[in-house]
This record gives C-alpha cells, structure tokens and sequence, in this order.
C-alpha cells in the first residue's frame, strides 16, 4: 500500500502538469488567430490585432507563455473573462455553488434508489425485481440525458403543469446570497415558501441527472453483494441458522459496501460531464452554462480555466477514491 | 489449432444465444444499422427540401413522422441523421481504436521510455471527464463531421491505449511468444501476427461501449451546436431545433431521441454480450 501510494503521489504532480499543458495548448490549437478574433474579427486593423497580441502576450514564444501561465496559475490567478473583464475566478465561484447543488441532488437521489434497486436485485436473482432492475440499469445507461431533460419537461411542466423548469427561482425573485446553494440560502433567509419553490425548480435537473448514478449504482450493488452472497463466511452464517434478513445485511451488506466507494469515482466525471447539456436544457446557471456561454463568445480564458478546475476536481477525486480504498480494504492494505 | 477455433467459436455463438438480453441487444442494433443504411434508399424524400406551405404537418402517408418548422420531411430527416450520426460517432471510434490500441500494443511490446511516455499522456488524457474533453476539442476545432470524429475519439484513445497494453504485457511473456523469439522471427512478424491475433477480443468489448458512448457525445455536440452542422441533418441538431416547437410536433423531439437511444442500448448489449463471449470482467 505504501509503495501504490508513493506511486500515485509521485504521478500526481505529472499528471497536473500535463493537464495544464493541454489546456495551455488548446488556446494554440484553435485555427485562425485568437488576436485577431478577440480584435474583432477580420475587419480588425493589423495595429488592433498587434496591441492585442502584446496584450495576451502572444508574441512571446510559447515556453515563455507557458512558464508565466504556470506562475499565474500558482498564485491563483485565472484569469480576466475577455467578454465581462471580471476576474475568472470570481465568476466561477458565483457559478460552481449552482453545480454542486444540482449533482448533490442527484447524489442524494441516485445512490438510495441504486443502492435499493442493486440490493434487490441481488437478493432475488434471476426473478422479477432482478430483471426489472437490469432493465431500469441498461434504459438509464442508453438514455441520452439531454433528451431524457426534454421529455420530462414535456411531461411535468408542460402537459401536467405540476413543475416549473429554468432557472433556479421563479422570475424575478431573489434571496438574499449567502453560501451560493439556493436552498439553503431561502432556508437561511427563513422564507419556507421560497424554499419550497428551489426545491420545485430542482426537481426536474436533479432527476434527469440521478439517471446516470441510479443505473450504475445498482449494477455495483447487485454486483458486488451478489458476489458477497455466494462467498463462505455467509453460508457459514447461514449454516449457523441466522435468519437471512441478518444474513444479508450483517454479513454480506458490509463488504458490498467496499465497491461503492470506487463507484464515486466513476459518477464523479458523469456527473460532471452530464451536466453540461442538463445545465443547458434547464438553463441552470451553474459551470456548464457557464462554460457554453463562454465557447459560443470565444471566451478563451473561461473554457481555459473551466476545463483546468473541472479536470483537477476529478484527478484529485480518483485519487482520494483509490487511497480510501486502499485503507478501507485490509487485503490492498497489506499488499505491496 | 483449427479444431481449437472452431469449438472455441461454437461454445461463443451457444453462450451469444442462451443470453436472451444480449441476443436482443444484437438484434437491436443491426435493426438500427439496417434501416438507417437502407432507410434512405428506400425514403427518397430530400432531408433538407423546405416547403413553408407544410410546416409542421401532422403525420400522414406523405410524411409518415410529419413534417418541422420548415416544412422538412420528418422521417427523411431521421433516417439521414441517424446516418450521420452512427457514421461519425462509429468512424470516431474507429479511429481510436487504431491509434489507441496501435500505441497500447507497441508500448506494451517494446516497454522502455516509449511506454512510459503513452502510459502519461494517457494519464493526462484521462485527467479530463470524456464529455468535456470532447466539447472542449470541438469549441477549438470548430464544428464540422472531421472535427467532430477528432473530438469524439481523442479521449477514447487512452482507454484503448491502456487495454490494449495490458493485453500486450500478458502475451509477451507467454510460450509461444518466446518460442517465436527463438526461432529467430522478426520482431514485426511477432507482433503483428502473434502478440496482436491474441489480443483482439477484450478491445472487440471496449469497442462496443466506446461506440455507444461516441452515439452519446456525436448527439451531444450536435446538441450544443458544435457538432456536425446544418443543413446535414444529426440527431442531435435536429433535437435541438425541435424542443422549441415540442408541442405542436412532438414527434420532432420523440423519433431522433427513440433513434439515438435505441443505438447506444444495442451498442450497450453487444459489449456485454462480447464481455461474456470473450470472457472479459466476469473475474472482477
């Protein structure tokens, strides 16, 4: 264990260095100049464009550029938005909370009914709740969320009026901002009625998201308690005479859990990549719009420091995922 | 050798059969390939042929699905969209599955600096969560069926890259391989004709759920408007135009979404029925 964890704290340096150098190069890999598009396209004067060249530092060779990226990037700074002229960092911590709100919802959605469906479907396998859970796992997996979005606007909002959709407040209300999580904020601003409404408003995005991690959670579970079911230790439980309820959740249940912690680790990206187009659709104002808005205005520094955050969110993630897998499990513990 | 092929095909093709999901799942995508290959030949109706008189016309025999905002004939739209977007998203895959496997299998063959090298980019590669990746590639690309295919396929090199030299690790190693070296073979011949046959099937799999996530992401960017551009009909686009009439055409919306999910599912099942066949994850 010491030496895999050596191993991935030495790589991990590596790994955000070459991330930075991919999103530094993707500013390089746009064709045409980003000079001239930022001067103003091409009826820009070849002045405009060379005062707008020095001022990105452009005219620099690209190792320079590179170095005083890193050094920026070192100090925090990510940079001024080319559209607003407001600092990038800023921006993104006025948007990031609305993300982390709607894949916190479908979390709290999705790894309950996973988990249940899985159970379920392990416990009875080979019958009824057992197909029908393979067949909620695979439609989950097939359905693109976009879509999904679309029909269930259709059907709640539109046809059964019962939900709104868009944005996280109704139009023209505000609360007062304090940690940037819209419930918690009306729940701190003691308006219950409020509150009540970010729920409503959350309803349709966060469902549409827990697709994903519905679909994957219960195949981990069934997978990993169905493996469980068959080892020794429990049919020596069994043999004991335990009842089965005890069976499952005392002795099968508790290391069925190990495989949900890797499982985080895989619905981190879908969570974070899926929301992009769910963000769009329900014109959630979290990271995704944020990031659409800024490739459709060629905001450079914005899709740069969006796509830098979002892939160091998740190395970081993977990584605390292997390393609590490594303490959790005695066997990976001592190996190695 | 022969006689071990063919019992090993037979055993693959009984147990391809005795999973009834995965059977369906076959039969489901080669119903999705089928029509979307011989649909258009069959519907010779022009996809992008506007005719204001009969927008969003109500399915009838002229236009069996109905017709969008512009008077398009609905079903043909479909049957050359979901052309498209099989086509990029499976060219895409092909892609990867060269570049990504080529890498993995000489990394893994000659090791040294060339394989640690691979194995880093495909560490940074991996950094980024797919979608992402793509919509970023594609946002500096610009939009278009090329840049798409580049979109699509860089962030699943690194998966096949990986897979791939894993497999190569294993082969290397075994008997026949070093057989091989004895008998004075060229390094070449080796690879090509014993290291690679061998290590084939467990990328058939990764192929197959690379391709329903390609289905995903070729949707996705037309979706966003950064993917192949109109007036080439895509699933994607075509959603994405459709949601604002929803209401008085919903089979603008229901028909691209029912196509593009009914392919990531065949997708989905033949990976899982090759898994079985080629014995892939079921130890894990």
């Amino acid at each position: 264990m010491r030496r895999l964890l050596r191993r991935r704290l030495l790589l991990l340096p590596v790994t955000l260095l070459g991330v930075t150098l991919v999103t530094f190069l993707a500013i390089h890999l746009i064709p045409g100049d980003p000079a001239e598009v930022l001067a103003g396209g091409p009826l820009a004067t070849p002045e405009a464009v060379e005062a707008m060249r020095t001022r990105l530092g452009l005219d620099r060779p690209l190792p320079v550029q590179y170095l005083s990226y890193l050094g920026r990037l070192l100090r925090g700074d990510l940079g001024v938005s080319l559209f607003t002229g407001r600092s990038v960092a800023s921006e993104i911590g006025e948007r990031f909370p609305a993300s982390l709100e709607l894949a916190a919802a479908a979390l709290l959605l999705g790894l309950p009914v996973g988990t249940a469906l899985g159970a379920l479907a392990a416990t009875r396998r080979d019958r009824l709740p057992d197909h029908l859970a393979r067949v909620i796992s695979l439609v989950g997996l097939s359905l693109p969320s976009f879509w999904l979005a679309l029909l269930l606007v259709w059907l709640f909002a539109v046809k059964l009026g019962r939900l709104p959709f868009g944005g996280q407040l109704p139009p023209f209300t505000e609360v007062p901002r304090r940690t940037g999580l819209v419930v918690v904020d009306t729940l701190l601003a003691g308006d219950p009625g409020l509150t009540l409404e970010a729920l409503r408003h959350l309803v349709l995005p966060a469902v549409t998201l827990a697709f994903v991690p519905i679909a994957l959670t219960s195949r981990y579970t069934r997978a990993a308690l169905a493996e469980e079911l068959a080892s020794p230790h429990v049919r020596t439980a069994r043999a004991f005479g335990l009842p089965e309820r005890v069976v499952v959740w005392r002795y099968a249940a508790r290391n069925a859990m190990l495989p949900l912690v890797t499982l985080l680790g895989i619905l981190l990206p879908a969570l974070l990549g899926g929301a992009v187009l769910i963000e769009v659709v329900f014109s959630w104002p979290g990271l995704g719009t944020y990031l659409l808005l800024a490739i459709q205005s060629r905001d450079y520094a914005v899709v740069q420091a969006v796509t830098l955050l979002l892939a160091v969110l998740y190395v970081l993630a993977s990584l605390l995922v292997d390393l609590s897998y490594g303490l959790l499990d005695p066997r990976v513990r001592e190996r190695g | 050798m022969t006689v071990a092929t063919t019992t090993r095909r037979g055993t693959a093709w009984h147990r391809l059969r005795r999973n009834r999901l995965s059977f369906a799942g076959v039969l489901v995508l080669s119903g999705v390939v089928i029509t979307v290959i011989v649909g258009p030949l069959l519907w010779r109706v022009d996809p992008i042929a506007i005719d204001l008189a009969n927008r969003l016309a109500a399915p009838s025999a002229l236009h069996p699905l109905g017709t969008d905002i512009q008077g398009r004939d609905l079903l043909a739209r479909i049957l050359h969209g979901g052309r498209v977007t099989l086509f990029v998203a499976v060219a895409s895959v092909v892609v990867a599955l060269v570049f990504g496997s080529g890498a993995g299998l000489l990394s893994g063959f000659v090791r040294g600096w060339f394989d640690t090298a691979v194995m880093r980019v495909a560490d940074v590669l991996l950094a980024f969560p797919p979608l992402l990746l793509a919509l970023v590639i594609a946002a500096a690309r610009g939009p278009g069926v090329a840049n798409t295919i580049l979109a699509v396929s860089i962030p699943a090199l690194p998966r096949f890259a990986r897979l791939m030299r894993a497999q190569s690790l294993a082969i290397r190693e075994r008997e026949y391989v070093l057989a091989a070296w004895a008998v004075g073979l060229s390094p070449l011949r080796i690879l090509f004709r014993h290291v690679l046959p061998n290590a084939v099937g467990p990328v058939t799999v990764q192929a197959s759920i690379a391709a329903g996530i390609a289905v995903l992401e070729v949707a996705g960017l037309g979706f966003l408007g950064l993917g192949v551009q109109p007036p080439s009909p895509e699933l994607g686009a075509i959603l994405v135009d459709s949601q604002t009439y929803l209401l008085q055409q919903p089979t603008a919306v229901l028909a691209p979404g029912i196509v593009i999910s009914l392919s990531i599912l065949g997708f989905n099942l033949l990976g899982d029925a090759l898994g079985d066949v080629f014995d892939v994850g079921s130890g894990s």
